[in-house]
């Protein structure tokens, strides 16, 4: 179970907006977010994540506390074991798909990565560098080393924009399947309301601030 | 031809550029990524040889390191080293005077790096000095190959500096641009022109590899 509580003030064309949320999350459950533009949706994940410091904050999985603002415990970005995947596709322009997966976990289990290449469609491309991939690729590319990451949350922020129907249904039950398989609990910010409705165990609509 | 004032100057230039590159990159990198106070200070400081006269820099090196000065006389008797008309005295002034054309290039390459990059591997779970070895150096080669080429070409190009700090010791301070200004002097000029090409020819060679680095796709774009 994955709790969340968090309240930050954010700079909203230009005043500070108080912004708050509160959540509990199932381990097999995909939460849905979405809500107008500037409501925060991706502040919320980055405040997950740790790459933005709240006012207060209560965030758990499982046993471990990643954050309690009352009790000083703040666990560090990088050893949260919370992935986020960008709206933007991050990728490292130095690697190939191969050397990001290399980079991201050296211990990956080799059948399970080609499993999931070939899931994904990328097995064909192990050795290109991300100027030579396109949208739907990198984002893809993305997901995939969000995955590889053995993350304990995942986060996903518009991680559909760049992809095709047919690709985005395949990285859905893709997801789902992790979802189910490794119990790995989902927060997905989108404001395809319809995909969210269909796809998402919960979904929260967040007011504009 | 005299060729030993520019073996000396090579030797300055490479060791100052090597030395620098060392300072370089960690300063750059506590500029670009790292909050501190004192930093606009810092900053300010590491650019001032760009607009200060080499002879005011030479002048109080002069001061802070001659014998007869405190720091001068501890330098000399507890480590016998004497930086005033030395070589050591001018490769510590040119690391000074070339200082920010090896950070300034190195930092704008560091900050030109996208943020959702190193957060990106920072949620993957990768802590900060993987990202630095792997991420950060790779993907900002060409401004280290910039400030190294340009910290390089500007200790080689050094005169006022030079002339204050070390003089015109054969071998030992009397770099090129000292032996075309001592060569005008006595009126040899057709091995000042001589010196003076070769230096020209190299600081054209050095600009011609820095644009070479730039993207040159920019000038493919219809428009």
């Amino acid at each position: 179970m994955v709790a969340i509580r968090v309240e930050k003030y954010l700079e909203v064309g230009g005043a500070k907006k108080q912004f708050s949320f509160a959540c509990d999350l199932e381990d097999n459950s995909i939460l849905g977010i979405t809500g107008p533009s500037g409501c925060g949706k991706t502040s919320l994940l980055k405040l997950i994540a740790g790459l933005i410091d709240p006012d207060f904050a209560y965030i758990s999985t499982g046993a471990e506390i990643l954050i309690s603002t009352k009790e000083g415990i703040e666990c560090p970005i990088d050893k949260r074991s919370v992935a986020m995947v960008f709206q933007d596709q991050a990728l490292f322009p130095n690697m190939t798909i191969e050397e990001h997966i290399r980079f991201v976990n050296k211990g990956f289990q080799k059948t399970e990565l080609e499993r999931l290449l070939l899931r994904l469609g990328l097995d064909k491309q192990r050795n290109t560098y991300p100027d030579k991939l396109s949208g739907g690729q990198k984002q893809r590319l993305a997901i995939l080393l969000a995955l590889v990451s053995d993350p304990q949350l995942l986060l996903l922020d518009e991680p559909f924009t760049a992809l095709d129907d047919e690709t985005r249904d395949d990285v859905l039950s893709l997801l789902k399947e992790c979802v189910e398989l490794k119990r790995l609990p989902v927060i997905l910010v989108s404001h395809q309301t319809a995909i969210l409705q269909q796809f998402c165990t919960k979904l929260i609509k967040l007011p504009a601030l | 031809m005299d060729w030993s004032p520019f073996l000396l100057s090579f030797k300055l230039a490479l060791l100052t550029a090597l030395v620098l590159l060392l300072i370089g990159i960690p300063l750059a990198y506590a500029l670009s990524f790292v909050n501190w106070r004192g930093k606009r200070l810092v900053q300010a400081l590491i650019a001032l040889p760009m607009v200060l006269p080499p002879t005011v820099l030479g002048f109080y090196f002069l001061l802070v390191f001659s014998p007869q000065s405190s720091i001068g006389t501890f330098l000399n008797s507890f480590f016998d080293l004497q930086l005033v008309f030395s070589f050591s005295g001018l490769l510590l002034g040119s690391i000074i005077y070339s200082l920010p054309f090896m950070v300034q290039p190195i930092q704008n390459a560091f900050e030109q790096l996208p943020n959702d990059m190193l957060q990106f591997a920072r949620v993957l779970g990768k802590g900060k000095w993987a990202i630095f070895k792997k991420i950060i150096l790779p993907n900002s080669v060409k401004g280290i190959a910039t400030g190294l080429v340009l910290s390089f070409a500007h200790t080689l190009g050094e005169f006022g500096l030079v002339l204050m700090i070390g003089g015109n010791i054969p071998n030992e301070t009397r770099v090129a641009s000292i032996a075309i200004y001592e060569s005008v002097e006595l009126m040899q000029m057709e091995q000042a022109n001589q010196y003076a090409l070769i230096l020209l020819l190299i600081s054209f060679v050095v600009l011609v590899f820095i644009y070479s680095l730039g993207n040159n796709s920019k000038r493919l774009v219809r428009w």
